[in-house]
């Protein structure tokens, strides 16, 4: 068991509601727990609406619980006194609209930003610069195209880049992958890959897609209303469709499939979520047969 | 102890804003509501004696409570401006010179003077901006924008045969209204974009403060640019040209229960205003009924 004083982020008891005090006042988060460990992509699923942009919120104290506690690399987020600009230097966050993230004139002034701000040398931004346009495969003379100009994708990479550029140890991605070509996308899971093996680093990330969170996260949180209605590693999670389609949420496809052979009498093995472990699965079948 | 997010300007946005409900004066015509509005403002600055003051209030408290809107809401709004309010009514008890005339010092202390005058003065300060106040919450938290400017338009509409472009100016409200919390919004984003990229909106107060909102300003002008042409845009593809011709689906007609509203209204406005004088020092040579 770890030693919860050890995880990166961690989240207790959180309750938040828009507009408190007044006759629009809702309730988005009721009572959530949750943290993250070095080294772990741990991912948000729930139905439009549960609350998931609102927690990664206050992952970096953009919003302060109104009541519980949210530690982020040991710092009491939720206290008046807390550093945030420190918090925010160390937990980047891609947000999930790229049109509300980047707002400067220029690519390169976007991507420049974050590093500009934490008080580094010309040449240093510069070379954080032409590191995350590389990263997010773009080249360095990407930089001089208008911002206003990109397309959605495009647009979403080089909000990629700018967080990247911070050089953070906790990665918050918002539905990173939508409106990303399949390609670009593949793109991004080597990206967070190589994020995450590099030492006291973790990922938060909340997706739509079932597959890509099945393949990618170590462990995950179904958020149902404000509240965790179910968590646990891939398998764990995956193996309660009746919950999950209850609250509008689905089967990733390799999953899905496989229920359906069982559905149909085929003697599959359950528990199937990338399509590499369907595809193993179904071939054990065929294995035993011969 | 918590913190507060330091973005979270809706809270504030959401004083006197339009609360969809049933009540009494959601049902009222919104010209009969203006009206209203702009007669309890207009008495609020007329009236000079407290106790004229304190009925006003308790109109417009009865007119909130007894529709069924309460009037918590209103004594919210009230509640950040309550500190200047106050210092205001100080300044206005102790420095006001010409009070100081044909009054009666009711205590000193060095230059400082307090007569019964100031005290009164200072008093009804407060009195009509809580009037005030009050008023103008009657009218915008439960007239929606649609129903104000069909209300500004219709009132406005007489004054199109000598030239006043009742349908534009109603217009132009509108747009402009309907951008407010809109800009409000999209600069609450764009700080929250540009914080956790780690700009500092945090701590520091007046010049320093100011400064630091300096990197907002040309990415919300480009931000309302987008919005004005999205705007323009969107009118177009609908045909829009203008007010001539144009018909309306909701089409206001005064009821029964507008002309009973404002006449009520007017007799207990017009009631107050006409005690307000006639409780007057000249009437009755009595300095407490001039007082009070
Ligand atoms: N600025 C705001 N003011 C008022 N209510 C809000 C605001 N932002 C979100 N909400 C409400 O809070 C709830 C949670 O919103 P949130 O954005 O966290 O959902 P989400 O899980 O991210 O949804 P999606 O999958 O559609 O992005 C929703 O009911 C939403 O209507
Ligand atoms: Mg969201």
């Amino acid at each position: 068991m770890r030693n919860h004083k050890d995880a990166l982020l961690a989240i207790e008891g959180v309750y938040h509601s828009y507009l408190p005090g007044t006759p629009f006042e809702r309730r988005s988060l009721d009572g959530v727990d949750l943290s993250v460990y070095e080294k772990e992509t741990v991912g948000i699923i729930g139905p439009s609406g549960s609350g998931k942009t609102t927690l990664l919120f206050h992952c970096n104290g953009l919003l302060r619980p109104q009541r519980g506690t949210v530690r982020a690399f040991g710092i009491p987020i939720g206290e008046p006194g807390a550093e945030l600009r420190d918090i925010r230097r160390r937990v980047g966050c891609v947000f999930q609209s790229p049109e509300d993230q980047v707002f400067e004139r220029y690519v390169g002034d976007d991507i420049a930003f974050g590093p500009r701000n934490m008080g580094l040398a010309v040449e240093t931004v510069r070379e954080r610069v032409r590191g995350a346009l590389a990263t997010v495969g773009y080249p360095f003379s990407f930089k001089d195209r208008l911002t206003s100009r990109l397309s959605l994708g495009e647009k979403r990479r080089v909000a990629i880049a700018g967080v990247l550029a911070m050089d953070p140890r906790l990665l918050l991605l918002d539905e990173p992958t939508a409106g990303l070509d399949p390609e670009a996308r593949r793109d991004l899971f080597e990206i967070i890959d190589r994020f995450k093996r590099r030492s006291g680093r973790a990922v938060l990330m909340v997706s739509h897609r079932m597959e890509e969170i099945a393949e990618l996260s170590d462990r995950i949180y179904v958020l149902v209303r404000g509240r965790v209605v179910l968590q646990g590693t891939a398998r764990g999670v995956f193996s309660r469709p009746d919950l999950l389609s209850e609250n509008g949420l689905s089967l990733p496809a390799p999953a899905q499939t496989v229920r359906l052979l069982q559905e149909r009498g085929i003697p599959v093995r359950s528990g199937a979520c990338s399509v590499q472990e369907a595809a193993d699965t179904i071939e054990e079948l065929f294995r035993d047969r011969t | 102890m918590t913190a507060r997010s330091e973005f979270e300007f809706s809270v504030k946005l959401s004083i006197g804003q339009f609360v969809p409900g049933s009540s009494l004066l959601h049902m009222l015509d919104p010209r009969v509501k203006i009206v209203v509005c702009v007669m309890l403002i207009v008495s609020a600055v007329l009236v000079g004696r407290i106790f004229a003051v304190t009925l006003l209030f308790v109109l417009v408290v009865s007119v909130l409570v007894g529709t069924g809107v309460g009037a918590g809401l209103a004594f919210r709004a009230l509640r950040p401006v309550a500190p200047f309010l106050a210092v205001l009514a100080v300044i206005q008890m102790f420095a006001i010179p010409q009070l100081r005339e044909n009054a009666v010092i009711v205590w000193e202390w060095r230059f400082l003077h307090m007569t019964d005058r100031s005290i009164v003065s200072g008093v009804l300060l407060i009195g009509r901006f809580a009037v005030i106040v009050m008023a103008l919450h009657l009218f915008s938290v439960t007239t929606s924008t649609n129903q104000l400017i069909h209300g500004v338009e219709q009132l406005v509409r007489p004054l199109e045969k000598i030239g006043v472009p009742a349908h534009e100016l109603a217009m132009v409200v509108h747009i402009s209204l309907r951008f407010l919390p809109i800009l409000l919004f999209e600069t609450e984003k764009l700080m929250m974009a540009q914080a956790s990229r780690g700009a500092d909106f945090g701590k520091g107060r007046g010049v320093r403060r100011l400064r630091r909102l300096f990197p907002l300003f040309v990415p919300m002008f480009l931000i309302s640019l987008r919005h004005a042409e999205a705007i323009a845009e969107s009118m177009e593809s609908r045909c829009y040209t203008g007010g001539r011709g144009r018909t309306s689906r909701l089409r206001p007609r005064l009821k029964r229960a507008d002309y009973l509203a404002i006449g009520a209204f007017i007799a207990a406005d017009g009631a107050i205003l006409a005690a307000n004088y006639l409780f007057s020092e000249a009437v009755w040579g009595s300095r407490a009924l001039c007082i009070l």
